[in-house]
């Protein structure tokens, strides 16, 4: 049966046999992520590089949004000024004009679950959280979210809803017990576990896996690095600089494979008249990417850590409403890591009443007819080209990212984006 | 898997037979065992004693998914699982024993349950978040009003976000059906909530934007207010327009300053428009509240109360809300007296049933590309559970508001918009984009189209009547309030997509739904297998049990009752008393029960992660420097004993006789702990028991 579906799918029947075959610590240099997502469709493909090769595309006429020039991948592109603090990033940045296939704000789930596509509808980011933790020897598993905006931006593991967390509250959440009680804590830990086997040798199966799941809890909060959590004291408040500067301090304690932030890029924009909103968080995301690179950087974490940016949807390239509308056919996906290659991947063409993302052609990275990832499979295709930057085998990727009815694999990773 | 089935249908039917709720007692005394009885129905066994021993584990092999045979959950497991999620305190001993000795009792024990105050509690907070009032912020008022200020006073905030749950609460209370969410006129209101929902009333914006203020227009050119701290002016005559005092009020917040700020301070066009760009009505309600004006350019006025004082947040009154009549004016924002009195008001926007709420509009707030679906979308699935899917919708006997040109016709966009745009002409004829009163005559007349029915609207009060006539509004709210005591969907399918087809979930919305008796609904509920898993159900056995950590509401409403605390966790609206209070910090991550947009089932993270682990246990070691060894506190070191045993029966829920051992447990960890000092050894048992799974979780 397990051949017949391998023939099918073109996945290896190993793979088929035990999908979790990658949760193993031999993985060639896996990374942690950190994601940045948004529920409200922030325009950040709006003003990127692939979007000024078109006069009718509408960009802020606000000085500092001005069209500055930039060499990505040994080419140059056009982009808006404030693009210029990806500068030191830009040889090993993919920027993938694609499609995520939807308008509506609650599909944010969908779009991180590749709308469908991934293995027991899990979203991307957790599959590929739950097989890189053990190479990363990470506390827990699943990811951590911070900075969302409400809870359509959880992240769900395995189909269970994670904590949303933010920075200021990260050092009081996890910081130690001080004082006699902290010279108390082994023996809490030991009653404690008196205590669980009391109720376990009273309860059913069900309620012995909740207690052993709140074992583990407590056996991961003794793994944390107590000489890291000053750090995250010092954050004051919950905006996106401060996200990014406990999710670099939450990887470097090993917490998680995979930390979400939320860093606003323009929002939901429909009443930005003379797109004002728009440029004010341009400038201050791209200020929030150039502080969480230097950051990586100054504790050597850059060749570990892959960052990406992935929203529910772009916005129109055109005015819409008072602002800028929803755009289920055009969307920029942002990769920067180690195994990513300087780039802008595909492009955008007129499409209905405003623009929507070309096809790719997934060796060359080109946007144009014939592209063998059409925009209706380049979404499974970003999650797949993710997950290869995250280094994960291709075998791993084909066998998580997949129609859930017919199990045959789905997209392909864009190499063109990847070293 | 067919015997599995076999045994369900089974054990369903004597479940069913049971959870109808013989609500006579047991014969004999309350102690005494039914006759004849070995052993309990959920596979308990009595001992010689008379007591009965929980069921033994069934030894299963653990492969993470469903037990492959049922096992029931003990009856002090599931008393105190039902007792926790509708009061969040432990039951007594004498609870359980009363249904150990006789099952058929639970339900008489909720029925006394739910005249207590804390079940008044849990139920304000699952009707806040059932109906979707509690997400309400500041940003969304500023965004639909245009506020030139930015912090709305946080006690408006709560009175908006508690309104409609209490208005709930009080309907049922009244003896009224639980189906008037949909169309009640009438809701509780303090007199503060009632003065800012007339600001809201006054300030009136089309379709198109900008915002006229029509308090500003009656008061003309010369209008003017004066709050001054010289005289003691009547209220009623600072408000009565025939007085020579007519918007001349006494401030005691003036009268209490100094210098300056002494002077009286009026307000007229121009400085109010040169200064703050305000409206008059809104710097009218800003001096009421006390925030008059961000206070590093203005007088910083220490003291909350102006005008109003303290009891006007908290005095809550069930009031009709109706439009003006023929030639009637509206009410004003300044008729404080009318708003302590409670006394019917009168409101230009029409308020009826859940959905017109400011706590919901403002939630769901649209825009003109939108125009109104996000909110009629929001509006169906918190009454009836249903999402607009055109695979169950009749055709709308009206097709004239639907919009081509936001999805063509035979894709899959426009199946839903065939139901969904001549539904949210409720909202777009009836309110403006900005929730003011609709005044363009070119808006379509609503169509209400849901499931097999469709038919012309008349009006917003219409969609509530329509709705109650939805055969999944009764379903809908059983559903609703199953997940919220499981942590979990109650069908087997484990969905919400479909409609509901565990049989015993429909028997009770089928009771339900004749006469919509929410307590009595409650009470066949959470004495049904659905809730007590006591026997097997459908969606038991599709889909094993679930077990769920206390959310924040109930874990720290349980800290507050068992503890003596009063808002341990700071939800309340103003600031902790606690100075840098770790439990409030810590209580704003904790999992919660919440909707997110477009969807009926709640965010469930039941599971207890890393972060939620370390968050308690940081928000233990809080709470123990405040309730050991502290005056008043409940737990006191010159009586150890007492407080440890204290701890087992309140905090961690266990009566005797199964405290023996957790007592034992937290007595040896004090006596380990001693060296530390008595204080200290004590806060660290108290840390113990506020750590046990019964303190953090749901039905250990």
């Amino acid at each position: 049966m397990l051949g017949l579906r391998s023939l099918a799918t073109g996945v290896p029947v190993s793979m088929l046999a035990n999908p979790a075959r990658a949760q193993s610590t031999s993985l060639d240099d896996p990374q942690f992520l950190i994601l940045n997502t948004s529920q409200a469709g922030d325009p950040l493909n709006c003003n990127a590089p692939g979007t000024y090769l078109d006069s009718k595309i509408l960009h802020p006429g606000d000085a500092k949004m001005a069209k500055r020039s930039f060499m990505i991948g040994g080419q140059a592109w056009d982009a808006a000024a404030p693009w210029a603090a990806l500068d030191p990033v830009f040889e090993r940045c993919a920027l993938i004009h694609h499609s995520t296939e939807t308008e509506q704000h609650l599909h944010q789930p969908e779009v991180l679950g590749l709308m469908g596509s991934v293995l027991a509808k899990d979203m991307a980011v957790s599959a590929f959280a739950a097989q890189l933790a053990p190479a990363l020897g990470t506390i827990q598993p699943q990811p951590v979210t911070l900075g969302t905006v409400d809870s359509s931006e959880a992240i769900s593991f395995r189909g269970r809803p994670q904590p949303m967390l933010n920075p200021t509250s990260l050092s009081t959440v996890l910081g130690g017990t001080e004082g006699p009680l902290a010279n108390l804590a082994s023996l809490r830990d030991k009653d404690l576990d008196r205590l669980n086997r009391f109720f376990k040798e009273r309860g059913t199966l069900e309620q012995r896996r909740m207690l052993d799941a709140y074992a583990t809890s407590q056996g991961q909060v003794r793994k944390l690095s107590t000489d890291l959590l000053d750090q995250l004291a010092a954050l004051k408040d919950n905006g996106a600089d401060a996200q990014v500067a406990a999710a670099i301090v939450l990887i470097r304690m090993k917490v998680a494979p995979v930390v979400t932030v939320h860093i606003p890029f323009g929002g939901d924009n429909h009443f930005d008249d003379g797109l004002g909103k728009e440029t004010t968080e341009t400038v201050a995301g791209m200020a929030t990417l150039a502080k969480l690179f230097d950051g990586l950087k100054s504790v050597q974490l850059s060749d570990k850590v892959t960052f990406a940016s992935l929203n529910v949807f772009g916005r129109t390239l055109t005015r819409k409403d008072f602002g800028r509308s929803h755009n289920r056919n055009h969307h920029l996906t942002m990769l920067v890591g180690s195994r990513v290659k300087g780039g802008v991947i595909g492009g955008v063409v007129p499409k209905n009443d405003d623009y929507g993302a070309l096809a790719i052609d997934s060796a060359s990275g080109r946007g144009g007819d014939g592209g063998d990832v059409s925009p209706a499979t380049s979404l499974a295709s970003v999650g797949k080209t993710l997950g290869a930057a995250l280094g994960l085998p291709r075998d791993v990727l084909d066998a998580t990212v997949v129609n859930t009815s017919s199990g045959k694999t789905v997209g392909k990773v864009i190499q063109a984006a990847l070293k | 898997m067919v015997s599995r089935r076999l045994l369900a249908c089974a054990t369903l039917l004597a479940a069913c037979q049971g959870a109808l709720g013989s609500t006579s007692s047991a014969p004999g005394e309350e102690n005494d065992p039914p006759p004849g009885a070995d052993g309990g129905r959920d596979g308990s066994v009595r001992l010689p004693d008379g007591r009965v021993a929980p069921p033994a584990p069934p030894e299963l092999e653990d492969d993470g998914g469903v037990p492959s045979e049922f096992a029931p959950l003990s009856v002090r497991a599931y008393v105190s699982k039902v007792k926790s999620v509708l009061t969040a305190l432990p039951p007594s001993e004498h609870e359980l024993r009363k249904v150990e000795a006789n099952p058929g009792a639970l339900p008489d024990l909720i029925e006394a349950w739910q005249a207590t105050p804390e079940y008044h509690d849990r139920m304000l907070s699952f009707f806040t978040m059932a109906f979707q009032q509690g997400d309400v912020t500041n940003e969304m008022l500023m965004n639909v009003n245009q506020f030139q200020q930015i912090n709305t006073d946080p006690r408006i905030m709560q009175n908006m976000r508690e309104s409609f749950g209490r208005t709930v609460l009080q309907l049922i209370a009244e003896g009224k059906p639980f189906s008037d969410v949909l169309s009640t006129r009438r809701y509780m209101l303090t007199p503060a909530l009632a003065m800012f929902m007339a600001w809201l009333d006054e300030r009136s914006s089309g379709d198109g934007g900008g915002v006229s203020d029509l308090l500003d227009q009656e008061l003309g050119q010369n209008g003017k207010y004066t709050l001054q701290g010289d005289t003691k002016i009547p209220l009623e005559q600072s408000v009565d327009p025939a007085s020579p005092n007519f918007l001349n009020f006494y401030s005691a917040q003036v009268a209490a300053m100094t210098g300056d700020c002494r002077k009286p301070l009026v307000i007229d066009r121009d400085n109010r428009l040169t200064l703050y760009t305000m409206t008059q009505g809104e710097t009218l309600m800003r001096h009421f509240l006390g925030n008059p004006f961000n206070s590093t350019f203005f007088c910083n006025y220490a003291a909350r109360e102006t005008v109003l004082n303290r009891a006007d947040f908290n005095s809550w009154k069930m009031v009709n809300l109706r439009q003006p009549r023929s030639g009637e004016k509206a009410t004003w924002v300044y008729q404080i007296p009318k708003f302590r009195s409670g006394e019917e008001l009168v409101f230009r926007r029409p308020y009826v049933g859940f959905y017109t709420t400011p706590s919901f509009l403002y939630n769901w707030q649209t825009n003109t590309s939108n125009q109104a679906r996000v909110t009629i979308n929001q509006t169906i699935l918190v009454a009836t559970g249903q999402k607009f899917d055109a695979s169950h919708n009749a055709m709308p006997v009206s097709t004239a508001a639907i919009e081509t040109s936001h999805a063509m016709p035979g894709t899959a966009c426009y199946a839903c918009h065939l139901a969904m745009d001549p539904m949210r002409q409720f909202f777009r004829s009836t309110y403006t984009l900005y929730w003011s009163v609709q005044s363009d005559s070119k808006q379509l007349p609503p169509v209400f189209v849901l499931g097999e029915q469709s038919t012309m609207g008349n009006g917003i009060a219409s969609l509530g009547e329509s709705m109650k006539q939805s055969d999944r509004f009764a379903s809908a709210w059983v559903q609703k309030l199953c997940i919220w005591a499981n942590g979990a969907v109650c069908d087997p399918s484990g969905s919400t997509d479909g409609a509901p087809s565990d049989p015993e979930l429909l028997r009770i919305a089928a009771l339900f739904a004749d006469g919509y008796d929410w307590n009595a609904m409650v009470r066949t509920l959470m004495s049904s297998p659905l809730v007590t898993y006591s026997a097997p159900t459908a969606t038991s056995m599709a889909q094993g049990h679930a077990y769920s950590i206390a959310k924040k509401d109930l874990l720290c409403r349980r800290w507050d009752h068992t503890l003596g605390l009063d808002d341990a966790c700071g939800l309340g609206a103003l600031p902790s008393t606690q100075s840098g209070d770790a439990v409030k910090t810590i209580a704003t991550v904790l999992p919660a029960d919440s909707y997110s947009r477009g969807q009926s089932t709640p965010v469930l993270a039941n599971d207890p992660g890393m972060f939620f682990f370390a968050g308690v246990e940081n928000a233990c070691a809080a709470l123990a420097a405040r309730v050991v060894d502290v005056d008043g506190a409940p737990y006191q070191s010159r009586d150890v004993d007492g407080a440890i045993a204290k701890m087992v029966h309140e905090l961690m829920g266990i009566p005797a006789p199964d405290d023996v051992e957790p007592i034992a447990i937290l007595k040896e960890h004090f006596s380990s702990a001693l060296a530390d000092g008595a204080a200290p050894a004590l806060r660290s048992t108290f840390m113990l028991a506020c750590l046990s799974p019964s303190t953090v979780s749901v039905g250990q």
